[in-house]
């Protein structure tokens, strides 16, 4: 009998996805064992049309975000080709770091590039950039196909990673996967949270902290000490590496199930609470002032969301954008 | 869209112990105001959450209006107006930051006495959303 | 949510013409025929009649509705109307819901077209909320039938007293060492000058022989937990260092006792000793030492426990924490004056013969300092003139914006009983307005005016200072009548210092009671609550909630103790269940929803959120807050507003 076969696609990536796979001995060895590695180019030598050429895909693993249209055929085609497609890693899963962009048009972001070149001025004017696929509306890749597996993470620890080969293996044996699944925790980060809170019983925050400017506890709650931490809106299943090296999450697994908007969630939440206790005092001069001092809010609340959020599908609707759902 | 039968759509989330009962005073009082504002009740404005002010937006309302208890003691739960002040004041920055203009989602403080106040918010609300006209994005740079 | 699915009917109201002459009801009952759920639509000239309701049961029983939507007017005006109207026959009250076509349409609107557009949406809105409400239940718990006083001044005697006459038990808890209050330093009381001690020791003894009252004196209130019908207190109760039922009043101990200190009960107008009672009338009615004064603690003396007869004395008293379950707690925690000598122009705290108002009292009490003599405090000189002062503090946007309510009257009493004692003497009243709003208070003044001769003086005092070759005090004040500067000689100075609350913040914290800019109690609702506070099983009365004199005290006490009687008259309390509910299967135990309760009413039970449903109150902010999205307001839940909102904007 013919293994299933596996291909390993990009979008907009870094490469810290392939780095991840690549690590977890673990997962290669058992891919390896089971699977027919048709396709990864930075692992295997193949080209796209090698890729093309392929009679049928089993399982295709879309690492990085849809940026360009050739990301987005390629999203489109697997989709069609392929009987499970996975998200993998945080930007495929939910738009990631490069997703921040998705704000800023493209034609914006080419002329940025264009501005920051260093090369002396006499050349600037005849610089040309190398021909590159069109520059298309960012998304995840939930946003432009269904998938059947989602595996979050900036990159995916190499549990998930581990779980999720036993999830395709377990397909290979013939059980259905009950899509979308999520390799990770239903519960937010706080459910297993290794942190103590100091006054057990309720959260406070007394004001908002940037990093440098806290002495940061070990071992107690990041919020309890003004820390913004997204750890009560982001899944679980991280094993909490960034909490155990003492620095708040950040969010790359994603929302919980249910609701999409990470940012609306924590305002609604986690900042209505800061300086609750004084909320009398400070409204005459400064209950706002307070909040001010998120100054980067879309990298604080949407560091890895923000193209899967409800206000960028609010956007796109309103800009009448064929990609508005 | 026709942009001369064009009516603003508005919704006010309204606290039924101030400004829901500044509404029925209105009422009562024949105040006549805009009728382009649609009243929800609400138990407190600290119920209103930015995920209700976003689905008003996405489902077609072009401003939206959240009417709380006088600060800093008038709440009748004690503190939700300040929940709703941090989550407005949070929510416009972001609306801003998508490219929607902040002014299209209001906080007001209405007391149920102030019918009189609650008629002008709604008069002048209603003329603010008619001056921005229907909701929209400013697009920078435009696309390629 | 109900488990069946929903059929609703509609019920549009013309209200004769109030609504029908501007909405137009039938196309409202056409619309309302084509929404999702509604299975009967219908219009009545005035569903709140009894026809009207008839017509809501039979469509209930012929189209098996299980729930509601009658557009009308507001649910203040007819809520319980038609709620009742449907339970007759069968359907929870909470599957009824009102669209306000009235308030928020017909009435507001005069574009019937855009009225009758708007009213169909508010149907829309009541209709999918009403879908998915869920029948309910009250909410229940077991009361303990005992009530916690706060404040052992007239207020607090009153409350007591009525509560323990009516056979529940009351514990009252008092901060100085005997109860009374600020009445018990008064002389006479307007307008009928009825002494103030003869009128309020009877009641004092009698809260001391009532078998249902137990007094903690020298004790406050530190803690308090729980809710409604079940509130957990402790009480503080300070060592007074005499066994109270040993205590002979015999004042032995007294009379040795090396140290003096300034009364607080004469408020420093004469000397008391480290050991003392308050006044002779204290209740409880035994001696107590002040440990802050007394040389015991610095050089051993113990003249007073060597003269005692009765052994009464017991310099190994501690301070106790006494615990308590109440079902009800009213706050009477009174007020003190506004310190006069923040008003620098008037020479408080500088010149001895300028006074407040409670000194007065004392000086013309029987059992003051003067024995009722009206003596100037710097050199006991028997006063000829006097200034009195209105508006000290009050009304003025520097100190007290508010007016203190009891000071016009006060002063007119004292300026009456002046002119009385004093045969031949002057009175001076410098007043901004007289406020005499009273039964009697008017005509009070009026005597004071007329058959006293007390010379009213329209306007402000800028200046008061002594004159130092005759060592009368000097008042200088505009007459705002005549236009004139006024230069009036006095040996004696009178402030009418505003009131100020005195309620802790940390216990009005601990008792999650919301109050005003100046530390006044917030009433629940003032004209329709006046005696109720947010926090339900937690009343206020007294000055405790507003300035007022002695009669609206009285009164305003005794509602607040009828209040406490309805809450335990029965053996429970029944809640609106309209509250917060935890799905302990999607909370993460992330703690933002208890830090976010104004009313303490969460609390991590096994690592996830419970909500106590006699604490709650159903503000939803929780709901909002919570990350997991773990926490719903039954009847007001986010699938229910995300669907109103779709429903008026669509």
């Amino acid at each position: 009998m013919n293994k299933p076969n596996i291909v390993i696609v990009h979008g907009a990536i870094c490469g810290g996805c392939d780095v991840a796979l690549a690590n977890s001995e673990e997962a290669i060895s058992k891919i390896l064992e089971n699977i027919d590695l048709a396709y990864w180019s930075v692992a295997v030598d193949a080209r796209l049309s090698d890729l093309k050429s392929l009679g049928k895909i089993d399982v295709a693993v879309f690492m990085g975000g849809v940026r360009t249209s050739e990301d987005e055929e390629l999203a489109k085609w697997l989709r069609e080709k392929s009987k499970i497609l996975v998200a993998f890693g945080s930007c495929s899963a939910y738009g990631g770091i490069p997703g921040l962009a998705a704000l800023t048009s493209p034609i914006e972001l080419i002329n940025l590039v264009k501005s920051t070149i260093t090369t002396s001025s006499q050349y600037k004017s005849i610089i040309e950039l190398p021909k590159l696929p069109e520059l298309s509306t960012y998304r995840a890749l939930p946003h432009v196909v269904n998938v059947d597996i989602v595996v979050p993470g900036c990159p995916p620890p190499i549990k998930v990673v581990n779980e999720f080969v036993n999830v395709l293996l377990k397909y290979i044996a013939g059980e259905e996967p009950i899509g979308p699944l999520v390799i990770a925790g239903s519960k937010a980060q706080c459910e297993t949270c290794p942190r103590k809170p100091k006054d057990l019983s309720k959260l406070q925050i007394p004001s908002i902290k940037r990093i440098y400017e806290a002495k940061i506890e070990e071992n107690r709650c990041f919020l309890e000490q003004g820390i913004l931490c997204l750890g009560p809106v982001t899944r679980e299943g991280c094993e909490h590496s960034c909490i155990n090296v003492n620095m708040p999450c950040t969010g790359c697994f994603g929302p919980l199930p249910g609701f999409e908007d990470v940012g609306l969630r924590y305002i609604a939440g986690i900042l209505a609470l800061v300086a609750v206790e004084r909320e009398k005092e400070l409204m005459e001069q400064g209950l706002a002032k307070i909040l001010d001092k998120l100054v980067d809010r879309l990298g604080v609340l949407y560091r890895y969301t923000l193209p899967r959020s409800r206000l960028y599908m609010l956007k796109l609707s309103l800009e009448g954008s064929e990609y508005a759902r | 869209m026709n942009l001369d039968s064009w009516e603003p759509k508005i919704v006010a989330f309204l606290c039924k112990w101030c400004s829901g009962a500044a509404a029925e005073l209105a009422g009562v009082s024949r105040l006549l105001y805009s009728p382009n504002v649609i009243p929800i009740i609400v138990p407190c404005s600290g119920r209103v959450d930015p995920d209700l002010i976003v689905e008003a937006f996405m489902n077609g309302a072009d401003g939206v209006i959240v009417a709380g208890c006088h600060t800093p003691s008038d709440c009748h739960y004690i503190a939700g107006n300040f929940k709703a002040f941090k989550r407005v004041y949070m929510l416009k920055k972001l609306l801003s930051d998508f490219g929607i203009e902040p002014e299209r989602l209001k906080l007001e403080w209405v007391s149920a006495v102030e019918s009189q106040k609650l008629k002008t918010l709604f008069d002048e609300f209603t003329f603010t959303i008619r001056k921005l006209g229907p909701l929209r994005v400013k697009i920078r740079g435009g696309s390629v | 949510m109900s488990s069946e699915e929903p059929r609703v009917g509609v019920f549009v109201c013309h209200c004769g013409l109030n609504i029908a002459g501007v909405v137009d009801v039938k196309k409202v009952v056409e619309e309302a025929k084509r929404l999702p759920h509604v299975v009967h639509a219908e219009d009545y000239i005035y569903m709140c009649s009894a026809p009207g309701q008839e017509l809501i049961k039979k469509a209930i029983l012929e189209k098996k509705l299980n729930a509601v939507v009658v557009a009308a007017c507001t649910p203040t005006m007819h809520y319980e109307t038609f709620a009742r109207a449907i339970e007759a026959v069968g359907l929870n009250r909470y599957r009824l819901e009102m669209a306000v076509i009235r308030e928020f349409s017909s009435w507001v609107h005069a574009d019937k077209k855009k009225a009758t557009e708007k009213a169909i949406k508010l149907v829309k809105a009541a209709v999918v909320k009403v879908a998915d409400n869920s029948p309910l239940e009250p909410v229940k718990s077991r009361t303990v039938r005992k009530v916690l006083v706060i404040g052992g001044g007239i207020a607090g005697i009153t409350v007591a007293l009525d509560i323990a006459n009516a056979g529940i038990p009351v514990i009252l808890v008092e901060k100085t060492p005997t109860i009374g209050g600020k009445m018990a330093m008064l002389s006479e009381t307007f307008p009928t000058l009825d002494c103030a001690q003869c009128i309020l020791t009877p009641k004092m003894a009698e809260v001391a022989r009532h078998p249902l009252i137990k007094i903690y004196t020298n004790s406050e209130v530190v803690d308090v937990s729980g809710f409604v019908g079940n509130f957990k207190v402790k009480i503080l109760q300070r060592a007074r260092y005499v066994k109270i039922g040993d205590c002979r009043l015999c004042g032995f101990c007294e009379r040795v006792c090396p140290v003096k200190v300034p009364s607080e009960f004469n408020r420093g107008l004469s000397d008391r000793k480290a050991i003392y009672i308050p006044f002779p009338q204290a209740i409880p009615p035994a001696y107590v030492i002040d440990k802050a004064n007394c040389r015991h603690w610095v050089d051993g003396c113990d003249k007073c426990l060597r003269v005692c007869p009765t052994k009464a004395i017991d310099f190994n008293d501690e301070d106790k924490l006494v615990e308590e379950e109440v079902g009800v707690i009213i706050v009477a925690t009174g007020y003190d004056l506004y310190p006069a000598e923040r008003l620098k122009e008037y020479g408080y705290g500088l010149y001895r013969d300028v006074i407040d108002s409670l000194q007065f009292e004392r000086i013309l009490s029987a059992g003051g300092p003067t024995k009722g003599l009206i003596l100037r405090p710097s050199d006991r000189k028997p006063v000829k003139r006097v200034v009195f002062i209105q508006c000290v503090g009050s009304r003025d946007i520097n100190h007290l914006e508010y007016c203190s309510k009891i000071c016009c009257m006060y002063t007119a009493k004292h300026a009456l009983i002046f002119k009385e004692r004093v045969p031949g003497g002057e009175a001076y009243v410098f007043y901004i307005d007289i406020r005499a709003a009273g039964k009697g208070y008017e005509e009070f003044i009026k005597r004071v005016q007329e058959e006293f001769q007390v010379n009213y003086i329209r306007g402000r005092v800028n200046r008061v200072y002594r004159d130092p070759k005759t060592g009368d005090m000097v008042v200088v004040g505009f007459d705002t009548l005549t236009g004139q500067l006024l230069t009036v000689k006095a040996d004696l100075v009178v402030l009418a210092t505003g009131l100020v609350p005195q309620l802790p913040y940390e216990l009005a914290s601990k008792l999650k009671i919301p109050f005003d800019k100046y530390g006044f109690v917030q009433e629940a609702h003032p004209k329709l609550r006046p005696v109720e506070t947010v926090t339900s099983g937690v009343f206020v009365c007294g000055v405790a909630h507003g300035p007022k004199d002695i009669a609206e005290t009285v009164a305003q006490a005794s509602a607040a103790a009828a209040k406490a009687m309805e809450l335990l008259y029965s053996e429970y309390i029944v809640k609106e269940p309209l509250v917060a509910v935890v799905d302990r299967d999607l909370c993460s135990g992330c703690r933002v929803c208890v830090g976010i309760c104004p009313y303490g009413a969460l609390e991590l039970v096994e690592g996830k959120a419970k909500v106590n449903e006699l604490l709650c109150e159903g503000c939803g902010a929780c709901v909002v807050a919570c990350p997991s999205r773990a926490i719903e307001l039954r009847n007001y839940s986010t699938k229910q507003l995300l669907e109103m909102v779709k429903a008026v904007v669509k």
